[in-house]
């Protein structure tokens, strides 16, 4: 068979599976929920904050899509995992409802009975289609309120120096690997009279993920606050 | 005075040093439904202690009771108190921080009163070492002296009080719904009365002292204090004599004349606790009368809940919590009279929503299976449990849980049949009149049990056994009878660990030095106070846990106190034997017990009570109570007096006479 034939016949065969795909989806609807996780909140690991969202879910008995098998699990996304003790004001959650919903009105009910020290920021409808949030991820942005009573032309000595670097050899978890590729951007910024706050945007991509904290210890500092602002995905409308 | 003891210099501490330690989320509170109530000077301020880590006091249903009741009060608030982990409790000595609450972050010792739920004896030391991390004396006789909280401990093994008396000011013995209010209130008052700002030390012993007078008043309260113990030259008690006059002996458990409603809006935790889920009561006591079980015993009579109350419950809890487990808890849930029904009623209105409704303690037979069936198709799936608790029929008989083994063997037939791959079988050894021929036949049962397995599934069936070791409990017809040796315990193991292997069978033993250790404190007496005092400064801590368990705090402990532990564990008793708990009356008599001991050991069974009353003494015992409730709502079969009854079931008799005699 040609290789025209053969593309014919695939281009036949996913339209197919797109159309039975839209016909068992079509009454599915995928929210997207961006929200923040406060100071009470920032002891939550990633999977007990995912349990925590099956639960907030199930108090307003949302009708979520359930995996088939011997044990369901609900159809639930978070974008990326948040280190513990560390606030955010851009957590992204997906979440897939057998039924559509008033976006508005379901938004309400869910704020109600959302547990202490999570916050929703927005709600709005993503295409069933789209691909998962983590492979669409690409980078973190977080806030670093710095302990260390430095001057602020120390730390930013620092700073350009760490950058300079070819490479920033660390050690995570008996691995070694190499900081300096996964920093982004990084600098210094004047917070409140006297204190500097570290801007950085971290690289977040699949096996290739930078830490905050990593990058205040490489700098041979410590801080007393981390923020995250921002997560960034491969193309802008999230 | 210590500056780490306001709610602002612990949570600014806490802020510094969470970070560092594991599982932070287990110390911080401000969970969903938690409650946090303004502390006024007017409120009784109850501290709920759980003397475990937070992993495993979250899930205790009967401290959640009494927050809920508690904190459904205006006048009365309750916050939680657990243990820290290791790690953490370095953390809290390096920054001296006293143990705190975790709603509003007080220390310990700034609450009225502290209750504590001790249900197993594994948490003794656990007692004490919550305790000295609040900062407080761990005797009750030292704390007399100071402002510390009223300590009172409740909870299944505190039907045997006596080994904890000289640590605990109170015991609550029975149920506490209602009593944990009243004993509130007591404190509250007692809370209203001046002080003396230059009160001499010995004024305030007395003030304190008053205090515990108007609590034995009570019903269901014990004030060890108040008693006095001699013992025979040969060990044995001599007898339990009151020292003040407001005391009642033996003292009566408490129990609710029905039981009330199920709490429905459980904190729901962030941390992944054991038992992560919503349980409701759906019935308590049982009538079975198995003579190893101690609970069986002490909850009687059984009371039930309605199939509409419970799904009402799990409805609320559902919009409440969002769990999406929910266990429906009894002693033997095959009892529950309405079984079908309430499976039923849950499939239909729950069905949809992949729920994982438990249902535990189901008795041996295909209808369970029925029954599990349809819970399964309500939510996820686990394995299934069943508890012959002995492998030959003769065994089963001596502790009267009769079930045939070709009705066993069905019923794991069906099990592997409808598509679960695993089942999980509970064995005991170490029963009365236990030869190594019982023993061997678990090894043969469970290969029976898993060829059915294979028969249905193939190579897929898995056969998971759990063998503990009995230990005899107060309160029940063994409390008599001795404990395993060491050396037989290890015999009997060793014997399971040759035969019971084989592709698709897993085993599971306990350890048996802690079996001795569980043997020895649940009969023990008030001298055992000294043991656990003693193995407590040497280390012992966190008993419960393998790797924290620690042997030989415990023979160091029975060094330094100049006792015996075999005299506690290897010894059978004389029927004329006064026990350390005979003073405590479970409401069970004492008669009884002795005469099921007897049946015991001519392998005569009792069938369930619910049809034919044995007379074991609860309906006497609770006259008044009895008449206050509707026909119905206990279990227990109508009793008429013998001149009302015709000749039938003759050996009921004793009853009536009780009933009669009041």
């Amino acid at each position: 068979m040609s290789n025209d034939a053969i593309e014919i016949l695939e281009n036949v065969f996913w339209t197919l599976v797109g159309t039975v795909r839209y016909y068992i989806a079509r009454k599915m609807q995928r929210l997207r929920i961006t929200f923040t996780k406060s100071e009470e909140a920032r002891f939550i690991g990633n999977l007990d904050l995912h349990r925590a969202w099956e639960r907030t879910m199930r108090r307003v008995g949302a009708d979520m899509v359930f995996s088939q098998g011997f044990n369901p699990s609900p159809k639930l996304q978070l974008a990326s995992a948040l280190p513990l003790g560390i606030t955010s004001e851009a957590e992204v959650l997906d979440v897939w409802l057998n039924e559509r919903v008033e976006i508005d009105d379901f938004g309400v009910q869910i704020t109600e009975v959302l547990p202490p020290g999570i916050q929703i920021r927005k709600i709005r409808e993503a295409k069933l289609g789209e691909k998962s949030l983590q492979s669409r991820l690409c980078a973190v942005e977080y806030v670093v309120e710095m302990r260390d009573s430095k001057l602020i032309r120390e730390i930013e000595l620092e700073v350009k120096k760490l950058l300079s670097r070819q490479t920033v050899m660390r050690k995570r978890r008996g691995k070694d690997y190499d900081l300096r590729p996964l920093i982004e951007t990084l600098e210094v910024k004047r917070a409140k009279p006297g204190n500097a706050d570290l801007h950085m945007r971290l690289s977040a991509r699949p096996g290739f993920t930078g830490r905050p904290e990593e990058v205040i210890s490489a700098l041979g500092m410590a801080s007393t606050w981390m923020h995250r602002t921002a997560l960034i995905f491969v193309d802008k409308d999230y | 005075m210590n500056k780490n003891n306001t709610p602002e210099s612990i949570s600014k501490i806490l802020e510094r040093v969470l970070p560092d330690v594991e599982r932070p989320g287990r110390y911080v509170g401000g969970e969903l439904n938690s409650v946090l109530k303004e502390w006024t000077p007017q409120r009784i301020k109850v501290a709920l202690g759980f003397p475990e880590i937070y992993d495993l006091g979250m899930p205790n249903l009967g401290l959640s009771i009494f927050y809920d009741i508690l904190n459904g009060r205006e006048d009365m608030l309750a916050e939680r108190v657990y243990l820290p982990w290791l790690d953490m409790e370095k953390v809290m000595r390096r920054e001296a921080i006293p143990l705190y609450s975790l709603e509003s972050r007080h220390p310990v010792v700034a609450f009225d009163g502290l209750a504590i739920s001790i249900p197993y004896e594994q948490l003794y030391t656990n007692v004490l070492h919550l305790f000295k991390l609040a900062g407080m004396p761990l005797y009750t006789s030292e704390r007399l002296y100071g402002n510390y909280p009223l300590v009172v401990a409740g909870g299944h093994s505190t039907y045997n009080p006596e080994p904890m008396a000289d640590f605990v000011d109170v015991f609550l013995i029975g149920e506490g719904e209602e009593a944990i209010v009243e004993i509130s209130e007591v404190v509250g008052k007692w809370k209203q009365l001046p002080i003396d700002i230059e009160e001499s030390r010995q004024a305030a012993y007395e003030r304190r002292l008053g205090l515990l007078r108007d609590l034995a008043g009570v019903e269901g309260v014990y004030v060890p204090r108040f008693y006095s113990v001699s013992y025979h030259d040969n060990g044995t008690i001599n007898g339990v004599s009151a020292t003040e006059g407001c005391v009642d002996t033996p003292v009566l458990k408490r129990i609710v004349k029905q039981l009330p409603p199920p709490v429905t809006n459980f904190i729901v935790p962030y941390v992944d606790v054991v038992h992560n889920r919503a349980a409701i009561e759906i019935m308590r006591g049982c009538t079975r009368g198995c003579r190893f079980c101690h609970a069986g015993m002490v909850t009687r009579p059984v009371r039930e809940r309605t199939v509409e109350e419970i799904t009402d419950a799990v409805r609320s809890i559902i919009k409440a919590t969002g769990y999406e487990e929910v266990a429906l808890l009894s002693l033997s849930s095959s009892d529950f009279a309405e079984i079908a029904p309430l499976v039923e009623a849950i499939n239909t209105e729950f069905g949809h929503l992949n729920l994982n409704i438990s249902l535990p303690s189901l008795r041996i037979e295909t209808v369970s299976v029925d029954l599990m069936d349809r819970l399964r198709a309500v939510g996820r799936r686990g394995g299934f449990t069943l508890a012959p608790e002995a492998a030959s029929e003769r065994m089963r008989e001596i502790i009267n849980k009769p079930v045939s083994t070709s009705q066993l063997l069905e019923t794991a037939g069906e099990i592997y049949a409808r598509g679960w791959q695993t089942i999980k079988l509970y064995f005991m050894i170490g029963h009365p009149d236990e030869t190594l021929e019982d023993v061997r036949a678990i090894a043969e049962l469970a290969k029976d049990v898993l060829s059915e397995g294979k028969k249905a599934l193939g190579r897929r069936a898995r056969l998971n056994v759990g063998v503990s070791t009995f230990v005899p409990k107060p309160h029940t017809p063994f409390q008599w009878s001795p404990c395993d040796t060491l050396e037989r315990i290890r015999e009997k193991q060793m014997l399971l660990r040759r035969e019971v292997r084989g592709n698709g069978l897993k085993l599971n033993l306990n350890d048996p030095l802690e079996t001795m250790m569980e043997s020895w404190l649940s009969r023990g007496d008030r001298r055992m106070g000294k043991v656990i005092y003693e193995a407590y400064r040497r280390g012992a801590r966190f008993d419960g846990w393998r790797e924290q368990f620690n042997f030989s705090a415990w023979e160091a402990g029975f060094e330094a106190s100049g006792l015996n532990w075999e005299f506690y564990t290897a010894r059978e008793r004389g029927s004329e034997e006064a026990f350390p708990w005979d003073h405590i009356d479970a409401a069970v008599k004492k008669t009884f017990l002795l005469e099921d001991y007897q049946w015991s050991k001519r392998g005569e069974t009792r069938e369930d009570c619910r049809d034919a009353c044995y007379a074991c003494g609860i309906l006497p015992k609770f006259i008044p109570l009895r008449k206050e409730t509707e026909a119905g709502d206990w279990e227990c079969p109508e009793v008429k007096p013998r001149h009302l009854r015709r000749s039938q079931v003759m050996r009921l008799s004793p009853v009536a006479s009780d009933v009669l005699a009041e």
